[in-house]
């Protein structure tokens, strides 16, 4: 028996960040309490970067790697260098100490009961929890390889690496830490309970096909007949487990509880990441796997996507926190990005890995707005509570509102660019209804931004509002570069788009 | 270039803008004025030349991917749009000193009013689908920040207005979109030369309807008229530039320059011409009604602009003359209107046109401009606003199609404007006749009237001199018409059609002038029983209201309410898959073998009796006898060694849960039977779904290849004959010994994340209802331990031994132990620790399993098990290092059994936590 060869260049870049991970485990163990934090946000962000510079020169390189359960691809490369700039921005956002003077924005020790002597004695000395660094590592490590996994058994592997940090991650809020815990738990279950779906699809897939590879699993779609219950019903499943992880409806209900409940930090680096590996992983099941039978996925995708928008629109509509609107709001951008989704051409694949790249950065950005605006309590997330935030502190709330008309779609931002390739996209594949319904729902969308607009511009300040924290360095470059990136990103979307053109081809 | 240079100009203006207000305060908008004229001056130089027929243009590369490039573009109708937004633009800029006060800043409104500039002419200029759109929904935000940062009051109308023309801006990019792929191309130039690709695309008139929307949303017409009134709250200048002058001409220019494509499409001229006219009668109508000067004055910018429009539908080169003639003679007359009505406002402090009487004998400047302003409106001769309506009259009655139409369109123009004169003239009549009612009024400093002075003054030359106008109009009808054109503007056209209606219409508007009472009373018998304006908060408050209730579940804290939609969706693909009644196959095994349906008949019973108890206890007994039963059911399939794991598992599962019972109350929650009967209909349903796909999914594949080769070779390669234990140690070790670290790495969390738990202490606070004597009552089971326990450790350590060949092994062998270990626990009321060291064990476990893999390596690789034979007396036993492998694999589980019973079996802290204030949920809820 030879020993299977395994491509570790093109691997370089998972290794590194999961190296790094296991690294800090280890720098946790033996390094210094002082130390630890400095080493461990130099390990992330040299890690991140090291693999990103990979990534960069692997570009163009189409092989299916790691016995056949690896494909690096354009689509695999864009997400990965995507997923590493979007990561390395948010360890800046972890890595930010000033708000909490001299804490970060984790509890000190996840396991301390909240309330708790322990928890006060923690708090009292200062100590600040690194062990985030470890764990984000082992989720980006997961990000990169789920839009990569080339076979069933990958992608769940890759879908339960990246899931189970998040879950951790989601509990360790400094403030608030029952909703905190609340949210990680309530994640966990979901989460489990969606993987579950995916995996019990996957068995279902492989008792139709025969086999685990998207390669081999397209070729057994002509081929068998008389089986395609077991197909189709493997086929719902796992898609069951991939809309969770997006959070399209009806599988969204844990979005706006954890996106509100976890540190605003996480809420920021998994939003921006998870939609985007979550897209990269379904795109090459759906697109490479199951191309063969798109007609039959198609009527349920097309479904999924109107009520996605409608109802992530609708109900953001109605809430009065800065944090669940955004978490409605990213519900109804993967309904956006799932109508150019279901047209599965290469310019909806560019389509998808431009605006997935567009809303990371304008995701992260507002996200990180959010940890400023404070009061005695943490952040201060009730909308009332905003009310005259640009009479406060007229930067920073131009600065949200440059993101908020990102996500509305207004030009000369990257939301915009996005969602026209999006629209587009679908349009040209077919789905003209997806288009009208998500050009109606945009436009209820541009009302709520704009509400919020309205109310940071033209409203009274409430009397004992919120002040807006000073941050170090770290958070106002990672806003910065959110920014810069949305304007960009709209007025000169040119490269981006071309390589994301050149990217957008599936290797088989 | 210079085009660019125009819009960077502007912009560079902008920026400055602020710098130059805090600096000059109020008095900034002199030098911007001057900047507006350079820049449009320096656009100026261009016109001879497209005057003449040529065109400036620029085409820059901007996202070549998608097809979009930034192409600037100008010929008549952008030059005449403009000259609209820099003269206007910069008549306003000079009034803004005199009309602001001199408290406030300044810095916000010289940007935004230059940026808002900027867009304007960008969007006149722009001659890319894209790049239109961009500037389009730009000059939407403008208008937005603008209207908005009036104040309190201005939020509301503010956001109405934003609401309404960025809807009317995703019509017009819908549009694009369905332009570029109907044409192939976002290049309006390409586009534009030949109309017939477009015309005869099945998308045309999806393209129109769109465009019309966009159009009639930014230029305000019926039904989305009300933003407009609305937006009057904005200040002065404001409302001067862009909500009479420049912002809400979009729509007319959009319309305009599609011309070429859609003008000979019947339902673009029945449906512009239908908005149009309806437009200008209600809005005139309702321009009568007002007192507020400014609301009159947008009612009749909503009616003008209806006109304009309703000539852009007849699509005739004489009508787009006469309608880009108005448009041009319209923001003369209103502008100036609209800087008068400023300055009434600050002088006299009402905007009351009630109040205005014999203004003449208080402010003779004022009334003059204002009279002269009002008459062109009216459309008195000899005045550019009779012109034009002379011209559209004509235009109008040449509508295509049968005679009558033009007639028709005719007289209803007739209507409208009589309505105008009417009003016109109250202002007029306001200005200079009736007594006077304000004699404290004084005149205004010149350089307050001046910038309203030049365009009421041109209304009047223009009027007179009107030939000049010419070639602009004729190069302006080239370019919406494609045909070459040589307008003849003149003041006097002769007698014909035209004049007899502009008669008419004077002699409708005099009645209507001198019966004002009588109308007065009749239009304000009617209101109107929906308003624009409610209409669209009842749609917000309503749509939020529907958000709330879709959030609904989602706000829920109970898991179930979650788990609900998922399962929801689930039981619908399921069942939707057993309705379409799959063709599958016999399964290859009887499945009616009549034991079977005995266990099914104890489970049914036993799952039921689960669902209906009220105590936790007997839950979790119910519990593991469904367990039970169904270990049994794997023992009678033949599944001896499955049955075996599923009934430990489900021991060390009651001892376990009995651990943590002791937390939480006796019996459940009560639950309200809607409830109970919603969860069990979903419960039955999603059982039969699941049953339903089992029984079509499942039992009908051969064995695959690889348990075909385990059960051929797993005797020959391992020695073992228990296939399922030799793919555990032997053939998937490296496997296994990834799970069992994983299971030893979960112990040792579960021994530090619940240190804190605090030294057993689960007597009762309550003593009366404490057994009296505990170890007193444990007697018996304590006793029962000592002849279990070592009983439970004989049967662990066979079942370890003999597991790889026949079932049995280290994970079976040590949930027996952990028995053993419960057991032995249990009676001594956890008030010990177990006597067993979980750590140790893990460790020495994890250690074993390691080292038997690296003694592997002796014969080739890690984890290869060694094989040898050991010879006790005559036996000869086979011995295999996969058995000390084994061994590490027991300790490991066992240790983590320990854990459990260890950290568990302890009680709480002192108190549960304080709960924190921020729990309720704060942010949710409808508004």
């Amino acid at each position: 028996m030879i020993a299977p060869s395994i491509e570790y260049s093109a691997l370089l870049p998972m290794i590194i960040v999961f190296g790094a991970g296991v690294v800090g485990v280890l720098v946790e163990a033996f390094v210094p309490r002082r130390f630890r934090h400095a080493v461990q946000v130099i390990l992330a962000l040299a890690a991140l970067a090291a693999a990103f510079v990979q990534v960069v020169r692997l570009g163009g390189t189409e092989i299916i790697g790691a016995v056949g359960s690896v494909a690096i691809d354009g689509p695999a490369l864009f997400l990965q260098g995507t997923v590493l700039v979007l990561a390395f921005i948010s360890m800046f956002f972890f890595a930010e100490r000033r708000i909490e003077a001299g804490g970060n924005a984790f509890a000190p020790a996840a396991s301390s009961l909240p309330g708790s002597e322990e928890e006060r004695v923690l708090v009292q000395q200062r100590a600040l929890q690194t062990e985030i660094y470890p764990l984000s590592m082992l989720a980006v490590g997961g990000m990169m390889l789920f839009p990569a996994a080339n076979d069933l058994l990958a992608m769940f592997v890759a879908l339960e690496v990246l899931s189970l940090p998040l879950y951790i991650l989601c509990g360790m809020a400094r403030r608030r830490r029952l909703l905190s815990q609340e949210a990680a738990m309530k994640y966990f279950l979901l989460g489990a309970f969606a993987s579950g779906f995916f995996i019990f699809g996957a068995s279902f897939v492989y008792g139709f096909a025969g086999s685990l590879e998207f390669a081999e699993i397209d070729a057994a779609l002509g081929a068998r007949v008389g089986q395609e219950g077991l197909l189709l019903a493997g086929v719902g499943m796992m898609a069951v487990g991939l809309l969770f992880k997006i959070g399209a409806v009806p599988f969204h209900a844990w979005t706006p509880d954890v996106y509100q409940g976890a540190p605003t930090q996480v809420t920021a680096f998994m939003a921006a990441c998870t939609k985007l590996a979550a897209f990269g992983a379904m795109m090459r099941l759906f697109y490479v796997g199951l191309g063969g039978i798109r007609t039959d996925w198609q009527p349920m995708l097309w479904a999924v996507a109107i009520a996605t928008m409608v109802v992530g629109i609708v109900v953001a509509l109605s809430q009065t926190d800065i944090k669940r609107m955004l978490a409605y709001s990213s519900i109804a951008h993967g309904g956006f990005i799932l109508t150019a989704f279901v047209a599965v051409d290469e310019l909806a694949i560019a389509a998808i890995l431009f605006y997935l790249a567009a809303y990371g950065f304008v995701t992260l950005g507002a996200f990180a707005v959010v940890t400023l605006v404070r009061d005695a309590g943490g952040e201060a997330t009730h909308l009332s509570k905003w009310a005259g935030l640009g009479r406060r502190s007229p930067l920073l709330a131009a600065t949200f509102g440059l993101f908020l008309l990102a996500l509305a779609g207004i030009p000369l931002t990257s939301g915009f660019v996005g969602k026209l390739t999006v629209f587009t996209a679908a349009f040209q594949g077919g789905a003209m209804p997806l288009v009208i319904v998500g050009v109606l729902v945009s436009a209820v969308a541009a009302f709520f931004y704009v509400r919020v607009i309205v109310l940071m511009f033209f409203s009274d300040p409430a009397p004992e509002g919120p002040t807006v924290a000073v941050p170090s360095v770290w958070t106002t470059a990672g806003i910065a570069v959110g920014a810069v990136a949305t304007i960009v990103l709209g007025v000169l979307p040119g490269p981006l788009l071309d390589l994301a053109e050149q990217a957008a081809l599936f290797i088989r | 270039m210079i085009l660019a240079v125009v819009l960077l100009a502007l912009v560079v203006t902008a920026v400055a803008a602020p710098a130059i207000a805090s600096r000059l305060g109020r008095n900034a908008g002199y030098p911007l004025a001057v900047a507006f004229l350079l820049i449009g001056a320096l656009l100026a130089t261009r016109a001879p030349d497209v005057l003449d027929g040529g065109t400036v243009s620029l085409n820059w590369e901007w996202m070549p991917s998608i097809g979009v490039s930034f192409h600037l573009h100008l010929d008549g109708l952008s030059l005449l749009f403009a000259s609209l937004v820099l003269g206007v633009g910069a008549l306003i800029l000079a009034y803004c000193p005199r009309y602001l006060g001199t408290s406030e800043q300044h810095q916000r409104l010289y940007m935004l009013l230059t940026l808002f500039a900027m867009s304007m002419l960008g969007l006149v200029l722009a001659r890319d689908l894209v790049l239109l759109f961009v500037f389009w929904e730009l000059t939407t935000l403008a208008s937005f920040l603008l209207i908005g940062g009036a104040g309190r009051t201005a939020v509301q109308p503010a956001a109405r207005a934003l609401v309404v023309t960025a809807g009317g801006g995703l019509a017009l990019l819908a549009a694009a979109v369905l332009l570029s792929i109907s044409a192939g191309t976002t290049n309006m130039s390409v586009i534009m030369a030949d109309p017939s690709v477009v015309i005869e695309s099945p998308l045309a008139p999806a393209i129109a309807v769109l465009l019309i929307i966009a159009a009639i949303t930014k230029s305000a017409q019926l039904p989305f008229h009300f933003w407009l009134p609305d937006a009057m709250v904005a200040i002065t200048p404001v409302s001067a530039y862009l909500h009479a002058a420049t912002l809400v001409k979009g729509g007319i220019y959009l319309l305009m320059r599609f011309s070429p494509t859609f003008a000979h499409m019947t339902m673009w001229t029945v449906v512009l011409m239908v908005i149009g006219l309806t437009t200008m009668i209600v809005g005139a109508a309702f321009a009568l009604k007002q007192h507020d000067l400014k609301s009159l004055l947008a009612y009749s910018t909503v009616s003008q602009l209806g006109f304009i429009i309703a000539l852009i539908g007849v699509g005739t080169p004489g009508a787009l003359a006469a309608a880009a003639l108005h448009t041009f003679a319209h923001a003369m007359f209103k502008a100036t209107l609209f800087m008068l009505a400023g300055i009434i406002d600050r002088e006299a402090g009402s905007r009351d046109i009630r109040e205005l009487g014999g203004l003449r004998r208080v402010m003779p400047v004022t009334a003059t401009l204002t009279g002269l302003a009002a008459t062109s409106m009216a459309g008195i001769p000899p005045f550019i606003g009779f012109i034009s309506k002379e011209e559209a009259y004509s235009a109008l009655l040449e509508t295509p199609g049968p005679a009558w139409t033009g007639w028709l369109a005719a007289l209803a123009t007739v209507a409208g404007a009589g309505l105008t004169f009417a009003y016109g003239f109250r202002i007029f009549y306001g200005a200079f006749a009736g007594p006077t009612t304000q004699r404290k009024l004084y005149e205004p400093s010149m350089t307050f009237l001046l910038p309203a002075a030049i365009p009421a003054a041109l209304g009047l030359v223009l009027g007179l001199t009107v030939g000049v106008l010419d070639p602009l109009i004729s190069r302006t009808v080239e370019d919406t018409m494609l045909t070459e054109s040589h307008a003849k503007l003149s003041l006097w056209h002769g007698f014909g059609s035209p004049l007899v209606l502009s008669a008419l219409t004077i002699i409708t508007g005099m009645a209507l002038f001198f019966g004002r009472y009588p109308v007065d009373r009749a239009l304000h018998r009617h209101r109107v029983p929906l308003t624009g304006a409610d209409a669209f908060n009842h749609t917000v408050s309503g749509s939020i209201q529907l958000g709330s209730w879709i959030g609904l579940p989602a706000r829920s804290h109970a898991i179930g309410a979650h788990i609900a939609w998922p399962l929801a969706a689930l039981l619908v693909l399921g069942a939707t898959g057993i309705a379409m009644r799959p063709d599958v196959a016999e399964p290859p095994l009887s499945t009616t073998r009549p034991h079977d349906w005995a266990v099914v008949a104890l489970l049914a019973i036993a799952i039921l009796a689960l669902c209906l108890t009220t105590t936790r206890i007997t839950a979790i007994v119910l519990l593991g006898a469904v367990g039970f039963l169904v270990g049994f059911w794997f023992l009678l399939a033949g599944a001896p060694d499955l049955a075996l794991t599923q009934l430990l598992v489900e021991i060390l599962t009651v001892v376990v849960a009995v651990l943590v019972l002791r937390r939480l109350p006796p019996t459940f929650r009560r639950i309200r039977r809607p409830r109970a009967i919603l969860t069990a209909a979903i419960a039955v349903a999603a059982g039969t779904v699941a049953a339903a796909a089992t029984f079509l999914l499942a039992g009908r594949r051969d064995r695959s290849a690889a348990a075909d080769y385990l059960i051929h070779n797993a005797k020959k390669d391992s020695g073992g004959s228990n296939v399922v234990n030799t793919v555990l140690v032997d053939f998937r070790g490296l496997d296994t010994l990834g799970e069992v670290t994983v299971l030893a790495i979960a112990g040792i969390g579960l021994m530090a994340l619940l240190r804190g738990t605090a030294e057993p202490n689960i007597l009762p606070a309550d003593s009366a209802t404490a057994p009296p004597d505990r170890l007193g009552n444990m007697v018996i089971p304590r006793f029962a331990a000592r002849v279990l326990v070592p009983m439970t450790v004989a049967i662990s350590a066979y079942l370890l031994f003999r597991g790889h060949y026949e079932p049995g092994g280290g994970f079976i062998a040590a949930l027996v132990a952990g028995v053993a270990v419960a057991v032995l626990q249990l009676p001594h009321g956890l008030d010990h620790p177990p006597r067993l060291r979980a750590p140790y064990l893990i460790y020495g476990g994890l250690a074993l399993a390691v080292l038997t893999g690296i003694g592997g390596l002796a014969d080739g690789s890690f984890l290869r098990p060694l094989h040898g034979h050991l010879g006790i007396g005559g036996a000869e036993i086979s011995m295999t290092s996969s058995l000390s492998f084994d061994l590490g694999v027991f300790l490991i589980v066992l240790g983590m059994a320990v854990s459990a019973f260890d950290r568990l079996g302890r009680g709480t802290t002192g108190e549960l936590p304080a709960r924190e204030p921020e729990l309720a949920r704060n942010g949710q809820g409808g508004s």
